[in-house]
């Protein structure tokens, strides 16, 4: 905003001419709000002034003159005064995106005319109304090119790539290492500018290699002086988009009878037969009828969710400066037992303005604390595991609640005696992940113009945290403590405390400058910045148990507690400059360059240097001027960027495991090979675009193609482990390429004094290809060659003959090949969004959609679902004949291999080291073997978790459409307001993650990208108030 | 005033780039992971990570499930059982750069020796289990990444042998030369003597192996095996090479869990059992708990009749069904209650005794094959009497049992063929959830006792009608190391690749 201020003000004093005149006025919005800091601008002379806090202004001007309004994002206003001395001026928003001006890398606001990469703003308005728990979510299908997985596992952050990777998050224009999103509360952001490209970001050097976000948060007020604003969500679980069902017609068992510790539902039909059973009320085995009393176990355990997210700011505005302060709290409850996430977010920024100094400063202080946030996936013991996938559904889950111990911190009241299935409500409530949050970032801006062409400035940042997480797993669990806990603690007990905390500081010294030459201007910069992280970890963990049930702590330890540590460091120092230059509003260039130094790479390598150039064109100042076309962009760029080593890559170094032998310490060697001289790693992106707008600026489309070349990979190349290593960490000679597309289209096809309709509609797609293959380390495979696609899906599929018969073992049972094959990609083909919004009068109705097509994920669910007997389809007439009649009878449709008298099978297959049939002699006949239905469905569909490649019968498309969020707003009346002391106010119904279509996941939601016993996924409903006084 | 920004720019720039240059690669240094360590530490991570078994209660239940020892009756059909056993891994080889290391840091201290022993010994055990699993390997070339050689040649399975060979007579002479007592050693304790031992025993076990290549004239088998008979070996259970477990931290048995879930799905064979049974041997008592209903039957735990092993060749269905019925012994409690329930062997003195036993009767040694039998049976009683007794079902082993052991069908032989077939028993009863596939060696070797299977269940992959000859080599050879992979597959299984492969050992 400075450049384009500073620029418009000064301009070269033209001649002076005589009988000046006072002229006041006073300048509007579309609402009738008086509108503060507007541009005033004599035309004759080029003399201007700004307005005050009520929009009022007064200038000396000829009366033939014109004065010239501008305000950043609104259509400037050419007002012949025509001897006025009293002026009334209303301007309005501007309709397209033309002379928005953009925040692009190290804070630099630009007019987006003048760029030749893609970038897109999102108003913080649109996340400020339909609010979640994550404001990232509100991002979801907003953003051509930009997904957004969100999980809807309790406590997962949602994960933004853009063009397939994670972008720099850059909130007030400093590159925070340990903020995210989820420490943002949605109603201080003022806009979200998505710069798409490494080009954009070219000046955050490698850490802007995959774009960024750049976050502005609110400062000041609008308008001017004192104003409070209170912004309240309330969103309650209103039914499931996607949730897991079971069967209820079969009871637990592995062979199709009862047994009560059988933690498979492969059992005998529930029909009220007596049978033994465990009676959780008199805590002993009676006999019982044996009936599927927990039928909605599933239903019945969950509970009402909500998230609540509630905002009160307060900012003013005067003219030597501003100040805001907000508070934020939110607070969600998740949809199993005792899980709660809490999240407070304290705000406050500030500027002073005196002549040419300019100082700004935030702070922001996040507190996020969940006394339980659960466990999810299948190899941490999600609550599914227990409840919904092993268990079956003849006990009656409401039977346990507040009644799970049988001895008291140490015996569980379950319904069965042994193996891995907890009950319930002990799993929630004795199996405990507590989690706290501290983080808190500032930052200083010092900015002073040295000459009214040059300013320097000055931008520190610094962020710090510490998160604590404690894991508490009773005495009696009989589940593992799961991933990462190790398996030998669980029946006694185990408690972990894990402390990370860190820092990172960012200092920017930026020399900016711009000049004008009649119909030429430039504009630059030099400057460097130091970039420093540290990151500190200890880890404690009790062994062989806990000494007293219900003591957690490391004191409790039976064995000597596992404490571990560690501390990482990096620092980059940068130089760079910029150079741009544009020819009258119609052509503009620029062009970048930097130089790291990174603490990660060895001295020879240590420092390099990378380039970026962009242009952009503009057909419409050529153009002869037509009532349609209103505006005509065509844009380019190309940049190279580098990405040095990650922290201790290149180390060779030994790690040593304390106690890996009772008390003795073993080291070892890294399994990768190091210390060879290796250099950053490279990629060089080309992007082209353009951008229209149509009968004035109502309609507009933007399209852009990219391609990015990456070279040199820095990785860990696998190599034959008889080298005495896995992998040799190298630059290798590959290459790949990500070419993708990305359009939207925006429009406002009515508009009328009461009503409006907007609508924008946007669509991207991406994939990443080898375009060249390193002969020594890329993968030896079918699928790793040139022109294939990167995020290939390999598996073990079924055998098949030439004609794609299954071929069963002589089990009757279908074979799988012993060779991995690709089976698809998980990458989407495409995504895309469409959010429209419908303005009547006071009543505003928004409704977002968005969507991905393509893109394979195993579900665990299903595959679980099927393996354990619980799967709702798998109640068929032959698991019935196996059950009632005892025997085999599903006959799996295919072949077998013929055998002869001996059993030996006549002919042979032989592979070569591909996996491709060299020959097949093998005689082929119809399977007649009839197996169990169970052993069928064991079969096809793999127990993979903890190795191997699932079933390509649970590998699914991801495709699916979405109404990500709906909101219908009424603005109360001004006037009504008023009595209330009110500047505004309007209340919204709103609803987040409100339908859901999906093409193969009907059991679980496939917008986390993968799916690992997804939580079932929340359909929020509820309201929101917003108040400003 | 240009000059003034000019040098205020230079300014700006000198300053970050002095801070450019200072202390960065301390910055990349980590306090955590030392650039050099003791070769004490690199040694109990090379013992740790050739010996000690990395995988789960599941995991350890297979590598005993196709020996045939024990069968798995839940959650599904377990491969190894069925005798689909796939491919072999080349894991083991990332020892090597390790044990490099361990003899440059030993180098001129006063453990030299015995870290070079140490270092020599564990190089012929990866060689020679990864050659027993799947035939020529790289040997040569193998360990050598770090001097840029990524795609090892493989070698002939008998030039391999040859290495085998070389590297444990060099590592005997290290031991022998050893004074020193030296600290890493989670085996023995530092106890050069009994590095010593192990080393002879190991390389009689070597040329045990290659009983059927008694004619190849390179190797020199027959005599070899006397010759190291005739240096120090094992003179009791005491000098077993062995992991001790212990209720220490890392040290538990791989069997010991909380999570009942695979111990009590896990059958124990008929074919066990019944062979115990024949042998009135109270091992079985060790081995096996009682089954559910027993007591119902009428049979005290001290019965063998309360003891019934599962046929692990049924199929799975059936299997699961009979194991449900609770008319079926599991395995006894001690294995996943106990978590020291008894130490993994990897070579022992009573298998040597067998082995010695076994060579007299092949004639490659002269001497008392009776008295080498029950000297090694005895030393294997004794192994699991040393064991918690209270897991014993009543019937704990004594000398007095031992002494009076030697009758029936335990009673030595009088012909060559009858003996073997009594040495061979007596080792497969005493590797009972031991080194599983160390005993697939010694079956695939001997074909006996001879291991149950059915065609009609049998998942050997196209040879239903067989048990496997050898794992497949690692899908990672194809895709990190094809052409040498492919070099080797020519030459030993005209380029295929298949579990049942003849390797030249066994030819």
């Amino acid at each position: 905003m400075l450049f384009t201020v500073t620029c418009c003000l000064f301009n070269f004093p033209g001649q002076l001419l005589a009988q000046q005149s006072e002229i006041k006025g006073t300048v509007f919005n579309d609402r009738g709000e008086p509108i503060a800091g507007v541009a005033v601008i004599d035309e004759a002379t080029g003399y201007g002034v700004t307005t005050n806090q009520d929009g009022m202004f007064t200038i000396t001007a000829s009366g033939t003159s014109s004065l010239i309004f501008t305000y950043l994002g609104m259509e400037s206003v050419t007002e012949p005064i025509s001897g006025r001395t009293n002026l009334t001026i209303t301007m309005s928003e501007m309709a397209t995106a033309i002379d928005n001006v953009i925040v692009t890398a190290l804070g630099i606001k630009r007019q987006e005319k003048s760029l030749g990469y893609a970038v897109e703003k999102v108003d913080g308005d649109l996340l400020q109304t339909v609010k979640g728990f994550d404001v990232a979510s509100s991002l979801t299908g907003k953003v051509a090119g930009m997904l957004v997985n969100n999980q809807s596992d309790f406590g997962e952050a949602p994960v933004i790539k853009i063009r397939g990777e994670e972008p720099l998050l850059v909130i007030d224009g400093v590159p925070y290492s340990n903020m995210t999103m989820r420490d943002l509360a949605a109603d201080d952001i003022e806009s979200i500018e998505v710069l798409k490209g490494p080009t954009a970001s070219a000046l955050y050097g490698y850490r802007g290699a995959n774009g960024a976000l750049m976050v502005t948060t609110k400062r000041g007020a609008e308008g001017s002086g004192l104003s409070v604003s209170f912004n309240s969500s309330t969103m309650f679980n209103s039914g499931f988009v996607a949730i897991p069902k079971q069967q209820s017609t079969y009871g637990r068992g592995t062979d199709n009878t009862y047994s009560r510790n059988a933690d498979r539902v492969w059992g005998e039909l529930m029909e009220g037969q007596i049978l033994e059973q465990w009676n959780p009320i008199t805590k002993q085995l009676e006999e019982m009828p044996y009936l599927p009393v927990g039928k909605n176990n599933f239903k019945n355990f969950l509970e009402t969710g909500y998230v609540l997210n509630n905002n009160i700011s307060i900012a003013h505005e005067g003219e030597k400066g501003s100040i805001r302060g907000s508070v934020t709290w939110v607070d969600t409850k998740g949809q199993y037992p005792n899980l709660k996430y809490d999240k407070y977010t304290y705000n406050l920024s500030g500027d002073i303005r005196l002549n040419k100094f300019t100082f700004s400063s935030g702070f922001t202080y996040n507190k996020h604390h969940a006394p339980n946030a659960g466990f999810n996936n299948y190899t941490s013991y999600d609550p599914m595991y227990s409840l919904l996938i092993w268990s079956g559904t003849d006990w009656d889950v409401r039977d346990y609640k507040n009644n799970y111990w049988l001895v008291k911190d140490e015996v569980q009241n379950n319904t069965y005696s042994s193996g891995s299935l907890d009950n319930p409500y002990f799993y929630m409530n004795e199996r405990i992940r507590e989690i706290n949050r501290d983080v808190m970032n500032t930052f200083a801006l010092l900015s002073y113009d040295i000459a009214p062409w040059l300013q320097a400035s000055f931008r520190s940042g610094l962020d710090f945290y510490v998160d604590r997480q404690d894991v508490r797993i009773s005495k009696g669990s009989y589940s593992s403590t799961g991933d990462g806990y190790g398996w030998e603690n669980a029946g006694v007990g185990m408690y972990s405390t894990e402390r990370n905390t860190g820092y990172s500081m960012n200092t920017d010294f930026l020399l900016t400058g711009d000049y004008r030459w009649g119909d030429f201007t430039v504009d630059g910069l030099v400057g460097g910045t130091i970039f420093y992280v540290k990151d500190e970890t200890m880890y404690g963990q009790t062994k062989g148990g806990l000494s007293i049930p219900g003591y957690y702590s490391l004191k409790a330890s039976v064995n000597s507690a596992e404490v571990t540590s560690t501390i990482r460091e990096r620092q980059v120092n940068s130089v760079y400059g910029r150079i741009a230059g544009s020819w009258r509003d119609m052509i503009f260039a620029e062009a970048t360059l930097r130089n790291d130094w990174s603490s990660t790479l060895p001295k020879s390598t240590r420092s390099y240097l990378y380039p970026s150039v962009s242009g952009s064109f503009l057909p419409s100042e050529v153009l002869p001027k037509t009532t349609w076309l209103s505006f005509w962009k065509l844009r380019g760029s190309w940049t190279v960027s580098k990405t040095p080593a990650g922290i201790y890559d290149t180390n060779v170094a030994y790690n040593v495991t304390n106690s890996s032998w009772g008390s003795l310490t073993s080291a070892s060697l890294p399994t990768s090979i190091r210390g060879t001289e290796v250099h950053p790693e490279t990629s060089s992106t080309f992007e082209v675009g353009s951008m229209a707008s149509f009968f004035n600026n109502r309609f507009s489309v933007d399209v852009t193609y990219y391609e990015k070349r990456m070279y040199d990979f820095l990785k860990s190349a696998s190599i034959s482990s008889a080298t005495g290593y896995t992998s040799n960490y190298i630059n290798i000679d590959e290459e790949r390429t990500t070419r993708g597309w990305e359009l939207s289209l925006s429009g406002t096809p009515i508009k009328t004094k009461d009503w409006r309709w907007d609508i924008d509609v946007n669509w991207s797609k991406y994939a990443t290809y080898y375009t060249k293959i390193d002969e020594e380390f890329s993968t030896d495979a079918l699928w790793v060659a040139k022109g294939k696609r990167v995020d290939h899906y390999i598996l073990n599929d079924f055998q098949r003959t030439d004609t794609g018969e299954l071929i069963h073992d002589n089990s009757g049972l279908p074979l799988f090949n012993s060779f991995t094959s690709l089976y698809g990609y998980t990458n989407p083909d495409w995504l895309w969004g469409i959010r429209s919004t419908v303005k009547y009068k006071r009543f505003t109705f928004s409704i977002a959609f968005d969507g991905r097509v393509g893109g394979l994920t195993p579900s665990v669910t299903e595959a679980y679902l099927w393996i354990a007997g619980s799967h709702p389809n798998s109640v068929t007439y032959e698991r019935y004949l196996d059950v009632t009649q005892g025997g085999a009878n599903h006959l799996s449709q295919g072949v077998r291999v013929r055998v002869n008298a001996n059993g030996e099978p006549i002919g042979s297959v032989e592979y070569d080291t591909y996996g491709r049939v060299i020959s097949d002699t093998r005689q082929f006949e119809a399977n007649d073997t009839y197996t169990t239905y169970k052993d069928y469905i064991a079969r096809i569909h793999k127990n993979y978790i903890w190795g191997g490649y699932p079933s390509p019968l649970d590998v699914l498309k991801t495709t699916f459409t979405k109404i990500r969020d709906i909101s219908l707003t009424y603005d109360l009346p001004k006037d009504f307001c008023a009595k209330f002391g009110c500047k505004g106010a309007s209340v919204s119904f709103v609803g987040q993650n409100v339908a859901l279509w999906a093409k193969e996941f009907k059991y679980s939601d496939p917008d986390g990208g993968v799916e690992n016993f997804a939580d079932p996924s929340s359909r929020y409903l509820g309201f929101n108030i917003k108040l400003k006084f | 005033m240009k000059n003034i920004y000019i040098k205020l720019i230079a300014f700006a720039t000198a300053v970050l780039l002095l801070s450019a240059c200072d202390d960065m690669d301390d910055l990349n240094t980590n306090p955590d992971t030392p650039t050099t360590v003791t070769p004490e530490m690199l040694c109990t991570g090379v013992i740790l990570k050739i010996n000690k078994f990395s995988g789960d209660v599941k995991a350890y239940v297979a590598t005993s499930a196709l020996p045939k020892y024990v069968g798995y009756a839940t959650e599904g059909a377990m491969a190894e059982q069925y005798n689909n056993i796939g491919r072999g891994s080349f894991d083991m080889f990332t020892a090597f750069p390790n044990i490099e290391k361990m003899e440059e840091y030993a180098e001129g201290d006063i453990y030299e020796n015995s870290y070079f022993g140490v270092g020599a010994f564990a190089r012929a055990f990866v060689l020679y289990r990864l050659t027993m699993e799947m035939g020529d390997i790289p040997c040569t070339d193998a360990g050598k990444g770090a001097d840029g050689l990524y795609k090892p040649s493989y070698d002939t399975q008998l030039s391999v042998f040859q290495t085998i060979i070389d590297l444990l007579t060099q590592a005997e002479a290290y031991f022998a030369d050893a004074t020193n007592d030296f600290p890493g050693d989670p085996i023995y304790n530092g106890d050069n003597a009994k590095w010593r031992k192990a080393c002879n025993s190991f390389l009689m076990k070597v040329y045990m192996s290659l009983s059927e290549k008694t004619g190849e004239s390179s190797l020199s088998v027959a005599s070899g095996f006397a010759s190291a008979a005739s240096r120090p070996i094992f003179e009791s259970n005491d000098d077993n090479y062995q992991l001790v477990y212990a209720d220490e931290t890392n040290r538990y048995h791989p069997f010991y869990s909380t999570n009942t879930n695979f111990a009590m799905g896990t059958v124990i064979s008929s074919f066990v059992v019944d062979m115990l049974k024949n042998l009135n041997d109270y091992r079985l008592f060790y081995y096996a708990e009682p089954y559910e209903n027993s007591g119902n039957d009428g049979y005290s735990p001290t019965d063998f009749n309360a003891y019934r092993g599962l046929d692990v060749t049924l199929d799975y269905t059936t299997l699961n069904a009979l194991h449900n019925t609770g008319n079926y012994s599991r395995m006894n409690f001690r294995y996943h209650e106990l978590r020291d329930s008894e130490p993994l062997v990897y070579f022992g003195y009573a298998d040597q005794c067998l082995m010695i036993a076994e060579a007299i009767e092949r004639g490659w040694m002269s001497g008392n094959s009776a008295d080498y039998y029950e000297r090694g049976v005895r030393a294997a009683l004794e192994f699991t009497m040393a064991t918690n007794s209270s897991y014993a079902n009543g019937s704990p082993i004594t000398e007095t049992y031992i002494d009076n052991y030697f009758t029936g069908d335990a009673a030595y032989k009088s012909t060559t063929d009858d003996r073997l077939k009594q040495i061979w028993t007596q080792r497969y009863l005493m590797n009972f959830m031991q080194d599983g596939k160390a005993q697939y060696f010694e079956y695939r070797r001997t074909g006996y006792p001879e291991l149950p299977f059915d065609t009609s269940t049998n998942l050997n992959p196209n040879a239903p009608n067989q048990l496997p000859l050898r794992w497949m080599y690692p899908s990672s050879e194809a895709t990190t190391n094809r052409d040498n992979l492919e070099e080797a597959l020519a030459r030993q299984f005209n380029g295929t690749d298949e579990n049942n492969d003849v390797m030249w050992l066994l030819k």
